[in-house]
């Protein structure tokens, strides 16, 4: 077994214990939270670290899914699994509508695209008051209490809820794993480091680079679900360039193409700054000036400069 | 290495007035060849003459102005580059283009790419037939490995490998998508001489097997040693085609190369 | 029908100001190849600038603020382009780009440390005095933003195509290696640019503030809007940039005016949107 499945599976151990030894519900809940993150950020890696896509309207895909999944809930009564996976479906055949044409356009051009196209869909929720409430959409139903085997588990409760987004996290980062490992994935990262070489060599850049947005579209997608339904209420901004624009920045500081990296990403700039109540403000200076170091230090993020200092070190970080 | 499908003696690629425009700037001008299927066709000029132009135009990466490129008796001009590869005709470029992080192994077994039949769901799901063509696809990567004498730095990032390494893990590379015609754009450039014998192995044993081969290089040795027969071109015309002996007594050449002079006889 | 041409001045001064940071960061991308989107932030400089030139001086002393501006703006211009730009320059393309985003991110969240995160209204001596021309009433201050916007326009072009030194930033701009072989300092081109683009887009602040809510983030939207503006006017193209902003300042004012003023921002965004889409291969270079 490689050593760096070592690390992982000790790490996934660990996700797995937790509940059992942090019995705040505080504490819960922003481990809850981070995991949506990192589920988030992967999907832009999918995008961005693997394929080479900078989208600045990733959150959008975000937004849709959460906002998908709680209005199935809310106007239909849907129940909460059922409105995810339309959430989903919806999100990516959206997403394979805009990337068609858009995905031609390389370099900045296809980032502020994103960003044009992310900055429309917030004004468009924010607008469109009689469908998505606006400012603020609440209510959003908690998850049932289920019998199972006898047992009845509340899948509301801060517990249940934290493992249903660890086996997410898995699930996602089983998917992006299996897709890297294949054709499919070399083809990413052909497109990544010499789009021009790879479509010498017959790769459809173009068929790749939908595959890869419509894949982490989905995921966001997922992630915005899950978000949904734990917050109870979501507000236009989720799918903002705000939004898009951190996420970036968490997955460019902690490591493009790494599983440390989305670790790290949401760790630092999202996990560590909600403790420091002082330092909300300073928040937007911190990340720039943290963007920038890394950019022209450390381009290949934090987990990318570890690994970079030995061979045997680089084996060891998944 | 696989037989090619094609008769020997056969026209594999035509070009008939072939004409490449860049705004004022006339690269190829109403150029015609026709290159036989097994031959080693060369393509030499001055730098600036067309000749990387030309290749351009065969696979299809900048549009043709004027005229025509047939392979195998299909056109070109509608088919996108991808396709172009898949139809098998694969170049390789004239810098050290490579995917510099990917590991050599990984590397070549891009090219495998369009020959690959995996779908999306078969690799999620890791089917049965997924593993066994991966299984495939690194055997044939392996054999490339060896062949191009590249075993010792398999798990390497391609950047990492020396000029020398890198042109031939292009060549290997390029050979994995089991090509018919295969564009060598200056695959000698900056190598010492052990290196240059290694590669100009390499693209004799490629011809033995029957791809089809066009090559720029600026050697005139070595191109006079391996090439079946060459065209000149300069200003983005044609010159002369021939046989190497033909091609280079011929005055124009000379001309070209070393400039005119009533009295100079050298070559 | 006045309305007609109400909203036509209207557009043609939003459009003016647009044209200015249009003009700022097609002169950077020109050069550089780097969309500079730390001119939002040096926009909102310019603003916070003569706010505080009228908060301390009162606000007859609004012009004086050109002075702060162009010594700040100069000095941004230089640190940027020596500390950050340069060094990520050799790097890949995308490196520059999120270089930017991370100015930008440094200038707003600074602005909102020290100038605070509530939205502020300053008054110029010139927002009371109306000019009425035909059916078509405009405060001096927005005829200002126009009439500066032109001079600049002008001056800049004739800085880039009849003078020396223009010959030797678009030189630079076309091929930096060559003109490096020319005997041409790229470097001293490069920083120069810098200098008028920033000027320009501290400028456009000091112009705009009085008309609009000044706050941290007031550059984002419009630097995005420029962005767009360069991109279809062409990418380096002097008077691309000048009319493709007047055009983009016009699509929004009749849009908001004839259409729906809720989702005014949408059709800059929008109208971005179906160009690119429609112009797949790229929008023609300069």
């Amino acid at each position: 077994m490689q050593p760096r499945t070592i690390i992982f599976l000790a790490l996934g151990l660990m996700a797995l214990v937790i509940p059992l030894i942090v019995k705040s519900n505080y504490w819960l809940y922003m481990l809850t939270i981070l995991g949506i993150f990192m589920i988030l950020v992967s999907s832009l890696d999918l995008l961005y670290g693997f394929t080479g896509l900078a989208s600045l309207g990733h959150a959008a895909f975000f937004g849709i899914g959460a906002y998908c999944t709680a209005l199935f809930q809310l106007k239909f009564g849907f129940p909460f699994l059922v409105s995810l996976i339309i959430g989903i479906f919806l999100t990516t055949l959206f997403s394979t509508l805009i990337g068609w044409p858009m995905l031609r356009i390389r370099g900045p051009y296809f980032a502020l695209g994103t960003l044009a196209f992310g900055t429309i869909i917030t004004i468009i929720i924010h607008n469109w008051d009689e469908l998505t409430g606006g400012v603020s959409l609440s209510g959003i139903p908690l998850l049932p209490k289920v019998e199972l085997l006898g047992l009845s588990i509340d899948f509301a409760s801060k517990r249940s809820y934290y493992y249903i987004v660890i086996f997410s996290l898995f699930l996602t980062i089983l998917i992006i794993r299996r897709l890297m490992d294949s054709k499919i994935g070399r083809a990413f990262e052909s497109i990544r480091e010499n789009q021009d070489l790879a479509v010498a060599l017959g790769v459809n850049s173009l068929r790749y680079k939908l595959i890869s947005f419509a894949t982490a579209s989905a995921i966001a997608a997922g992630a915005g679900g899950l978000y949904a339904n734990y917050m109870g209420a979501i507000e236009p901004e989720i799918a903002g360039s705000h939004m898009s624009f951190n996420l970036l920045v968490m997955i460019v500081v902690g490591g493009p193409g790494t599983i440390t990296g989305t670790i790290i990403g949401p760790l630092l700039l999202w996990f560590v700054p909600e403790f420091l109540e002082a330092a909300q403000a300073y928040r937007p200076l911190f990340f720039g000036l943290l963007l920038l170091l890394v950019i022209i230090f450390m381009p290949m993020g934090i987990a990318g400069r570890i690994r970079a200092i030995d061979p045997r070190i680089d084996r060891w970080i998944p | 290495m696989d037989s090619i499908k094609t008769v020997k003696n056969s026209t594999l690629l035509k070009a008939d007035m072939l004409s490449v425009t860049f705004g004022r700037l006339k690269a190829v001008d109403n150029i015609d060849f026709e290159i036989q299927a097994g031959e080693l066709f060369g393509l030499i000029g001055p730098n600036g003459a067309g000749k990387t132009t030309i290749f351009n135009a065969i696979t299809n990466t900048v549009p043709i102005s004027g005229g025509s490129v047939r392979f195998m008796g299909k056109f070109i001009h509608g088919t996108k580059p991808h396709e172009v590869a898949k139809m098998g005709v694969v170049r390789i470029f004239q810098s050290a283009t490579i995917f510099t992080k990917t590991p050599v192994l990984v590397h070549i077994m891009n090219g495998l790419h369009c020959r690959s039949t995996t779908t999306y769901w078969g690799a999620l799901l890791r089917t049965p037939s997924f593993k066994k063509e991966e299984a495939g696809n690194r055997k044939r990567a392996r054999e490339l490995l060896k062949f191009t004498n590249l075993e010792c730095v398999e798990d390497q990032p391609a950047g990492s490998l020396s000029w020398a390494q890198q042109k031939r893990l292009m060549l290997a590379t390029a050979l994995s998508v089991d090509p018919k015609l295969i564009l060598l754009d200056e695959p000698i450039a900056g190598m010492n001489a052990d290196e240059i014998a290694e590669m100009i192995e390499l693209i004799k044993t490629i011809r033995t097997n029957g791809i089809t081969t066009i090559v720029i290089d600026h050697n005139m040795k070595v191109m006079m040693n391996i090439c079946d027969r060459m065209m000149v071109m300069n200003f983005g015309q044609k010159l002369t085609e021939g046989p190497p002996e033909t091609v280079a007594q011929d005055p124009r050449v000379i001309e070209a190369y070393l400039g005119s002079s009533k009295n100079d006889q050298s070559q | 029908m006045g309305e007609f041409f109400q909203y036509t001045a209207n557009g043609l001064i939003t459009g003016g100001a647009y044209g200015l940071l249009a003009l700022a960061m097609t002169m950077i991308y020109g050069i550089l190849s780097v969309p500079n989107f730390a001119l939002g932030g040096v926009y909102a400089i310019g603003a916070f600038i003569s706010f505080y030139v009228i908060s301390w001086m009162g606000s007859a002393y609004y012009l004086l603020s050109i002075i702060p501006v162009v010594i700040l703006t100069g000095i941004l211009a230089l640190i940027t382009e020596k500390l950050v730009f340069r060094p990520l320059h050799d790097g890949p393309h995308t490196a520059g780009f999120i270089g930017a985003l991370g100015l930008y991110a440094i200038l707003e969240g600074g602005g909102n440390i020290l100038f605070g995160p509530t939205w502020r209204t300053i008054a110029s001596p010139y927002n009371d005095v109306i000019i009425q021309i035909g059916p078509v009433f405009l405060t001096l201050q927005r005829v200002l933003i126009l009439v500066i916007c032109l001079i600049f326009a002008t001056g800049i072009f004739y800085l880039v195509y009849h003078t020396m030194i223009g010959k030797m930033i678009r030189a630079s701009s076309e091929n930096k290696d060559v003109a490096q072989l020319m005997g041409i300092s790229t470097n001293r081109m490069t920083s120069l640019t810098f200098i008028v683009g920033y000027l320009l887009a501290g400028i456009a602040g000091v112009l705009v503030a009085p008309t609009a809510l000044v706050g941290a983030s007031m550059g984002l939207t419009p630097i995005l809007k420029a962005f767009i503006v360069v991109a279809l006017g062409g990418l380096g193209s002097v008077t691309g940039a000048i009319v493709g902003g007047f055009i983009l300042g016009l699509a929004e004012d009749y849009g908001a005016a004839y259409i729906s003023s809720m989702y005014k921002d949408i059709f800059s965004f929008g109208i971005f949107l179906v160009v690119l889409l429609l112009m797949p291969k790229g929008l023609y270079r300069r």
